[in-house]
């Protein structure tokens, strides 16, 4: 008799500390990894997704909001913000200076490696009017 | 011919210093924060445009959606995909005047209180705001604060019922002439 209570205790008791973890392991699990993630598209330059988002912003919204982009270019400016890399492709002019691509990186790049043409991937948030987001970039070593 | 060479300068410069009064910045700041019984719920973006242009007291910004980081990403997922879609409303814009933006000497350093009215677009809804801030000249630059209080229930955005109806939205920038 007090093995059955024992056991009819022990497994709701179970039952409920598996609930409990599965929880905590959702609710707390980690943000993408953007540094190993596969990029959902390559794209030969920075132009190519500029052009597609200048014709067609609902198509290339869909095509690419929330994607991993990957492609190649010589970036025309580096700024550092909150201890972040940020490297600007201009690729047009507009009403309030150059425009394009902005590409935040997760690290600091170091000063030897902003020169020339670089190889990146980043998670595209949108073109905000002005440029295209790409957020959590990191450099593809060729 | 003295006033014709005024005239004349008139013509020339004027658009200059028109020109001279926007400003802009690409790296505004935009957060929102809501307190829960549970946990509070606060997400920043820092990749939102700002435009200003003193020329007519404009002032606008685009805010997108995707950009928006939380803590953990299980909000960030429920943010983007259940309340705000972000998929069917990729940003939020705001297009809207600074009342006496004529007080404000762009000249001198010094920080002017300021009332900004005007379209707060989110979730694909519409609505006119009115909202405090401050304005600061700094050798040059604008630098800008703002807060907005708003309802969810007013851009049709579904609550999670921990969250609070109303939901502050913070906005900072150091916007450079150009």
């Amino acid at each position: 008799m007090k093995r059955k209570t024992l056991v009819l205790l022990i497994i709701p008791a179970s039952a409920i500390l598996t609930f409990l973890a599965i929880f905590y392991y959702i609710y707390n699990q980690p943000h993408t990894n953007y540094v190993t993630a596969e990029p959902d598209h390559r794209l030969n330059t920075p132009m190519e997704l500029y052009h597609a988002f200048l014709e067609d912003e609902t198509l290339a919204s869909t095509t690419y909001n929330g994607k991993m982009i990957e492609f190649a270019g010589i970036p025309d400016f580096y700024e550092e913000l909150d201890g972040k890399t940020i490297a600007s492709f201009y690729l047009d002019e507009g009403d309030f200076g150059p425009q394009g691509i902005r590409c935040t990186f997760l690290k600091p790049i170091p000063t030897e490696s902003q020169q020339g043409k670089i190889r990146l991937k980043g998670y595209c948030t949108g073109f905000n009017g002005i440029d295209i987001i790409l957020e959590n970039c990191s450099l593809i070593t060729e | 011919m003295k006033q014709a060479l005024i005239v004349l300068l008139i013509t020339i410069l004027l658009p200059l210093g028109l020109h001279a009064q926007k400003y802009v910045t690409r790296n505004a700041k935009v957060s929102f924060f809501s307190k829960t019984p549970i946990e509070n719920i606060e997400a920043h973006n820092n990749q939102v445009n700002v435009a200003l242009d003193f020329a007519d007291g404009s002032i606008a910004f685009r805010v997108l959606i995707k950009s928006f980081t939380f803590e953990k990403a299980l909000m960030q997922q429920h943010f983007n995909e259940n309340y705000m879609e972000s998929d069917k409303y990729p940003s939020s814009t705001f297009s809207g005047t600074i009342k006496d933006f004529g007080k404000i000497d762009l000249t001198k350093n010094g920080t002017h209180q300021v009332e900004v009215s005007g379209d707060l677009t989110i979730h694909g809804v519409t609505r006119k705001v009115t909202s405090q801030g401050t304005i600061e000249v700094k050798d040059g630059r604008i630098l800008g604060t703002s807060e907005f209080v708003i309802k969810l229930k007013d851009y049709n955005v579904k609550r999670p019922k921990a969250v609070a109806e109303n939901i502050t939205i913070n906005v900072s920038f150091d916007a450079a002439k150009i």
